[in-house]
């Protein structure tokens, strides 16, 4: 950790309140001259600049959701009704008006499967798309995007979280590098309700704000302090990571980015005053500003069973109250003013945009009128960079218990996104990554 | 149609504030609605207290805290209900006399439990449902403040129940299939206003105070949810998607003449009363932001 610098930005009351910028003294954010797609072993023609992925950690119910069960018998289907979407035939949640409104913007893939039922294992599976072998877990798709673009001015996997990926238990392994190692971890960065950026893995000094990042004395007396901090815990690549420090903070694109007070207010307020809201508007702004692979995390966002906790969608009580009071509305808010962001912008040609969890929750309700995890079969939403939207792939049984068509798998999921990114069959297996994964053709 | 409006709602000295308040009055007499808080958090539940002079709600205080505050309708701004705050807390319920209040607040493991406070005497007492993720909701108090109605989720399914005042003498109302939700007592005790799913979809449905009798009488597509009686009991607050998004609708207390009073493409939600009858405070999302609003109910009197 090194500390680096601090700076106000205007929060979305337009009141100023500090906000940090941590700067990461590690190699996904090294300073390199640019490498064109080609020179990296990326399809040049590849149709997604960048990755998003809206993570629903905890387990949304498929359900109550984007695949209701209306005919199903009462202890499966729950009590939500239907309502029409713009795809023909296709019913979503009463709990999803605006996302139903706007079903022709993404396609929804309703045979998704995992391999365990634990938050952390499926967690992990889902974003690396393996179980963890021997030596631990694969690494995050993102964390294959860090490897293989190499050092960069801007950091390639940025992941948004108010804290580590996790739940009580502890952190979920597969959040970054895994066998790969930290090199390869995200940048991690919080957001707050009201916009304030956190970005905890870099220290700060005083007085440093956007406008004198560019000071470079300032910021050398600040590296120069971390540096102090640096020897002191026996870390001895000052130089190099001094260098790296400096570029990713003078970079006027990279201040700029993170700096949500530049957003209308308008935009500000059309994701909501939450911090998953906030988040979604900052993943765009890193799209925005060329930074390959974003994951936000619902993490800590809308958790009213356990407080100060992280389990996100894990509705094993209320899952109707909760569902209808925060997670529904919330969801439909925020991911439909993204979709609607993005394409305004013209960035949804060359944004891959995923949504899912771990799991869904089981179809059977539980004795005391709820939802527990449910692995077997659940939901993703894909939109842009070639994705043929308004598709249904997939079906799932009477019930919603399995898939009665073609499974989706986690390594389907990381195949796909690493392949509209332009890295290849060849290059993964230059990587040693998703070996046996197969691209969705349904989707394109 | 009910046009909100959007301006910010003024406070300073208190000549201001009463005048704000007797506009405010009067442009909710109008059949308008008035927006009273303005920080765009995620809110949920208001209720008024202390005779229509305060409304308490539950509000996302921080990404990762839910938090009780109070607003004096005559100025001033919120400040939480109780100072320390240690869990999530919202859904608050209060007696008539403001003395006794209840809300659910999240424990460890994980559970939601009713937490009972008497202020007078600065006490409180929990109700904690026996499964170790079961939940209790949306209290309501009695008139006569004895007894507590609520959602209980826990062994027998997700049923209406009630306990005394000590959270003790638990006696389930209901024992249907489907979501029991939502109870609220008519102003007399007699008859308690509920939100099931036992024949489908969510329905207003009411009952006996003893669970006995009861009839549905809401029948619509989508959730028909959150009912509030009026203070003279002759008519049921509710919010339904009838017509393809969250409003707000008045029925009679019959469930005859139900009428959207919201009308407004995005979201309305969780009505409550004023004392006086005439208002309603509710939760509306405008341009993405999440915010209380009072709403006149005397333009759609008959």
């Amino acid at each position: 950790m090194l500390d680096i610098g601090s700076y106000w930005s205007k929060t979305c009351g337009a009141t100023s309140r500090r906000s940090f910028v941590r700067a990461a003294l590690t190699a996904p954010f090294a300073a390199s001259l640019a490498n064109s797609p080609a020179a990296r072993g990326e399809s040049p023609n590849a149709p997604a600049k960048s990755i998003l992925v809206f993570w629903l950690g905890g387990g949304p119910s498929h359900l109550d959701l984007f695949d209701p069960k209306p005919k199903a018998p009462a202890e499966y289907r729950g009590p939500f009704s239907t309502i029409a979407t713009r795809t023909p035939g296709v019913p979503f949640s009463e709990l999803l008006p605006q996302l139903a409104a706007r079903s022709d913007r993404y396609s929804l893939i309703r045979t998704n499967v995992n391999f365990d039922g634990d938050h952390l294992i499926a967690e992990s599976i889902g974003l690396t798309g393996a179980p963890a072998g021997s030596s631990g877990y694969q690494p995050n798709f993102g964390s294959i995007i860090v490897k293989h673009r190499g050092p960069q001015t801007m950091p390639s996997f940025v992941s948004l979280a108010r804290g580590p990926i996790g739940d009580g238990r502890g952190p979920m392994l597969g959040y970054g590098g895994g066998v790969w190692g930290q090199a390869y971890d995200p940048f991690m960065v919080s957001c707050s309700e009201r916009g304030e950026v956190e970005i905890p893995s870099l220290k700060l000094f005083e007085g440093l704000n956007p406008g004198r990042l560019s000071d470079r004395r300032l910021v050398l007396e600040g590296l120069d302090r971390a540096r102090r901090e640096i020897d002191s815990n026996r870390f001895v690549q000052w130089d190099k990571l001094n260098d790296q420090a400096h570029a990713l903070l003078t970079s006027g694109a990279a201040r700029q980015a993170f700096d949500l007070s530049r957003e209308s207010e308008a935009t500000r307020r059309a994701y909501g005053q939450t911090s998953v809201g906030q988040s979604c508007l900052l993943g765009r702004r890193l799209v925005e500003a060329g930074v390959p692979y974003v994951q936000v995390n619902w993490s800590q966002f809308v958790e009213v069973l356990y407080p100060f906790s992280d389990y996100g969608w894990d509705t094993h009580a209320d899952n109707f109250g909760l569902l209808a009071d925060w997670h529904g509305p919330l969801l439909d808010q925020v991911f439909s003013t993204l979709l609607d962001d993005l394409e305004t912008r013209g960035l949804l040609k060359t944004t891959l945009v995923l949504c899912l969890g771990e799991f869904g929750r089981t179809p059977r309700i539980n004795a005391i009128g709820s939802r527990d995890h449910w692995h077997q079969c659940y939901f993703s939403l894909w939109a842009g960079a070639g994705v043929q939207p308004g598709r249904v792939i997939g079906e799932s049984d009477p019930r919603g218990e399995y898939p009665v068509t073609k499974p989706v798998t986690p390594a389907m999921v990381g195949t796909t996104l690493l392949e509209q990114f332009g890295i290849t069959t060849e290059t993964r297996a230059a990587l040693g990554v998703l070996r046996e994964g197969r691209v969705i053709d349904d989707l394109f | 149609m009910t046009c909100f409006r959007t301006g910010r709602w003024p406070f300073g000295t208190p000549l201001i504030a009463w005048l704000v308040l007797c506009l405010g009055a009067a442009w909710a007499s109008a059949g308008e609605a008035i927006r009273i808080t303005h920080d765009g958090q995620l809110k949920f539940a208001p209720v008024f207290t202390s005779g229509g002079r305060e409304v308490v709600y539950a509000a996302h205080e921080s990404a990762n805290l839910v938090s009780l505050q109070r607003l004096p309708l005559a100025g001033g701004d919120h400040e939480r209900l109780h100072p320390t705050v240690v869990a999530h807390q919202f859904d608050p319920a209060f007696t008539a006399d403001g003395r006794w209040h209840c809300y659910s607040m999240s424990s460890g493991s994980p559970q939601l439990v009713l937490v009972i406070e008497d202020a007078e005497n600065r006490k409180s007492v929990e109700f904690r449902p026996r499964d170790a993720r079961a939940t209790a909701r949306n209290p309501s108090f009695s008139p006569d403040g004895l007894r507590i109605a609520f959602g209980l989720s826990d062994a027998q399914g997700h049923q209406i129940a009630t306990v005394n005042r000590q959270g003790e003498d638990l006696q389930l109302l209901t024992r249907s299939a489907g979501s029991n939700c939502w109870p609220a007592f008519s102003p007399d005790g007699q008859q308690i206003a509920f939100g099931s799913s036992r024949e489908g979809d969510f329905e207003i449905y009411v009952m006996r105070a003893d669970g006995s009798e009861p009839r549905r009488l809401t029948q619509s597509p989508g959730r028909d949810m959150r009912p509030a009686w009026s203070p003279d009991g002759k008519r049921i607050a509710f919010v339904s998607v009838r017509d393809g998004n969250s409003e707000i609708y008045v029925m009679d207390a019959d469930g005859a003449n139900p009428r959207n009073i919201s009308q407004h493409p995005d979201r309305d939600d969780y009505p409550a009363w004023h004392p006086d009858g005439n208002r309603l405070v509710i939760v509306a999302t405008r341009d993405g932001q999440s915010d209380l609003y009072l709403v006149s109910v005397d333009a759609i009197r008959d």
